[in-house]
């Protein structure tokens, strides 16, 4: 779980980075973090999907370096920014997305867990991101 | 001692890879991360209350029904009363906390009943 260390509101929000030169469907993501839509909690890991895939179309595109080590820097790793680094200069897409601890319980989970999902197809990574 | 979230009176608990195959989760991934939490919360970061009798109340208290109601509030049927483990959960991760209205704590146990029961039978 993340732990915000200053200034505490009622809802807070966090980022995470999304790098693919792919479409994320719900197919790689349910391969990537290793959970059936069929299952008891199928329901929940849907609306994570939708929530990210939302998240995803209304983020920022990020097309430079600069705008990741700009005055936000502290919000991706150095092994974070690298990978950015790398994704941009192969043409893949790079976004940073927000969620919301405010809204439904999928997207709260998500805005609160400290993650990263990895696989051939699609990089999230959502470590020690900006409140 | 009344602030449990939850009391689950429950026969031996499942291995974790047996939490994850109820639930459809496989065993590396964001959804086991997930779902480990809950595990832990049910079966290693809680009280097993039975225990507790056995080891610390027995001698204050007539039997594990009435220690069970005076200590924590809550009373157990005999069926419940003889379980393996009556396990006292105070904290239950953000997916199963029923603080949160659309929780999956009723998903779990059902899941966790039917398991139960399968091996029942």
């Amino acid at each position: 779980m993340k732990i915000k260390m200053d200034f505490v509101s009622n809802s807070s929000s966090t980022s995470f980075i999304y790098i693919s030169d792919q479409q994320f469907t719900k197919e790689s993501f349910f391969e990537a973090i290793g959970a059936s839509d069929q299952g008891p909690l199928g329901s929940l890991f849907v609306s994570m999907y939708e929530e990210l895939n939302s998240s995803i179309a209304n983020g920022e595109r990020i097309v430079g370096i600069d705008q990741v080590a700009s005055a936000r820097d502290f919000d991706v790793t150095p092994e974070v920014f690298e990978r950015v680094s790398v994704a941009l200069t192969e043409g893949k897409r790079v976004v940073r997305g927000m969620l919301s601890s405010d809204g439904a319980l999928a997207e709260s989970i998500l805005c609160m867990e400290i993650f990263e999902i990895e696989t051939d197809k699609i990089f999230i990574n959502a470590y020690p991101n900006y409140w | 001692m009344r602030n449990a979230k939850l009391i689950l009176p429950f026969p031996k608990p499942p291995s974790l890879a047996e939490f994850f195959e109820m639930l459809s989760v496989k065993s590396q991934g964001l959804a086991a991360q997930l779902t480990e939490r809950v595990y832990s919360d049910f079966f290693l970061g809680s009280l097993d209350l039975k225990e507790e009798y056995r080891r610390y109340y027995c001698v204050e208290y007539a039997d594990l029904g009435d220690y069970i109601e005076m200590c924590h509030g809550e009373y157990l049927a005999e069926a419940d009363l003889s379980q393996e483990h009556i396990f006292r959960i105070k904290h239950l991760s953000q997916m199963v906390d029923p603080s949160y209205s659309d929780n999956y704590l009723d998903s779990v146990l059902e899941s966790l009943k039917k398991w139960k029961s399968d091996r029942e039978d």
